[in-house]
């Protein structure tokens, strides 16, 4: 069991060294994909909306957005899952892996809509370092999924 | 309209208000809800405004919350047709989770071993089966030779494997790939030590 659990750890880590190597620092590192997408979903970038679709590479601050009938999923490089139902709003604030300078961030902000949350490495080895914003909190996760519902405005 | 209209009118106006507004703190904005994960074990969340601070730490424990001063609501146990309900698109628009494959090589080659090549069609099966995959190829070695001699090795077999992807099929563009030497071990040995499970390339397939 201990020795599964420290597998588990030192595979965790490799991985995160990996995906630390494998990319610089970079504005336009790419920091996760587009995997699902359904109905009407667009990703904003700098003020350009351009329709999601799968495969296509996400970057940090990119905001993810599902309009009625919508719903969208992406995979980041850490394996976070994010999916959206109708109607939301999620931005990705932050995403940051240095693990030789033990930087580690990963801050979304859902402003409306349905969102689920399925934790990657990030949240593994640096829990403190994920955050999830609403207008009303602050969430702070160990390794976990969950579930959040944000009114917003127009609800 | 006579002066008693326009009282009547303005009460009418103000119990609209009231009613209105009561209606508006009666239906709470926000939920959290935390879940089980896939291999059935329940992490943790806190939720924290700036009235106070609550912690879900159960299988579909849940919190509401009204607004940003107020301390999250007090935790219940939400219903699954409930969590449906609300959540069905966000839940169903989820990505397959990740799958990563480990591959193992004899001391010092950048040949998989028999039952690591076994696995190949395995790699290729599960790249197929997304709609629009991504991969990550990690290489490593154990401690036998020196450092400066096992970074290049490890280069060499993530290369081998990104190569073989490639001819394949697989795109390119949605391969990455990287390596550490013998930095990161999954069994930590002395230097000079053979160790079999460290000798390996790691391919993630989201």
């Amino acid at each position: 069991m201990a020795a599964g659990w420290k597998f588990a750890n030192a595979l965790a880590i490799t991985l995160l060294l990996a995906s630390g190597n494998a990319f610089a620092q970079s504005s336009h590192e790419t920091i996760g994909f587009v995997k699902t997408v359904a109905g009407s979903s667009s990703i904003v970038r700098s003020a350009d909306r351009t329709s999601a679709a799968s495969g296509q590479p996400l970057y940090e601050k990119d905001v993810l957005e599902t309009g009625k009938d919508g719903a969208l999923g992406v995979t980041l490089k850490d394996n976070t899952l994010l999916s959206l139902g109708p109607n939301s709003r999620l931005v990705l604030e932050s995403y940051l892996l240095q693990p030789e300078q033990g930087s580690f961030s990963l801050i979304t902000k859902i402003s409306k809509g349905t969102v689920q949350y399925v934790s990657g490495l990030i949240a593994k080895l640096s829990p403190d370092a994920v955050k999830i914003k609403t207008p009303l909190a602050t969430l702070g996760v160990r390794g976990t999924r969950l579930l959040v519902k944000v009114a917003g405005n127009d609800d | 309209m006579t002066k008693r209209t326009v009282q009547l009118t303005k009460s009418v106006a103000v119990m609209l208000l009231l009613l209105a507004t009561a209606a508006c703190e009666s239906t709470p904005r926000d939920l959290i809800v935390l879940l089980p994960e896939a291999d059935g074990k329940v992490g943790q969340v806190t939720v924290t405004t700036a009235g106070g601070s609550t912690t879900l730490s159960s299988a579909s424990a849940a919190t509401r919350l009204n607004s940003s001063n107020q301390a999250p609501g007090q935790v219940f146990q939400i219903k699954d047709e409930n969590v449906d309900s609300i959540f069905k698109s966000a839940i169903a628009a989820q990505p397959k989770p990740p799958t990563t494959f480990t591959l193992y090589f004899r001391t010092d080659r950048t040949r998989m071993t028999r039952p690591s090549n076994a696995l190949w069609p395995n790699i290729l099966a599960e790249i197929e089966s997304r709609t629009a995959p991504d991969i990550s190829i990690i290489g490593h070695t154990d401690r036998t030779g020196p450092e400066s001699y096992n970074e290049p090795l490890s280069r060499r077999r993530a290369r081998v494997i990104h190569k073989r992807l490639v001819k394949a099929g697989v795109d390119p563009d949605i391969i990455d790939y990287s390596w550490h030497g013998e930095k990161n071990p999954i069994i930590q040995t002395p230097d000079g030590a053979p160790e079999r499970r460290n000798r390996r390339v790691e391919v993630i397939v989201r």
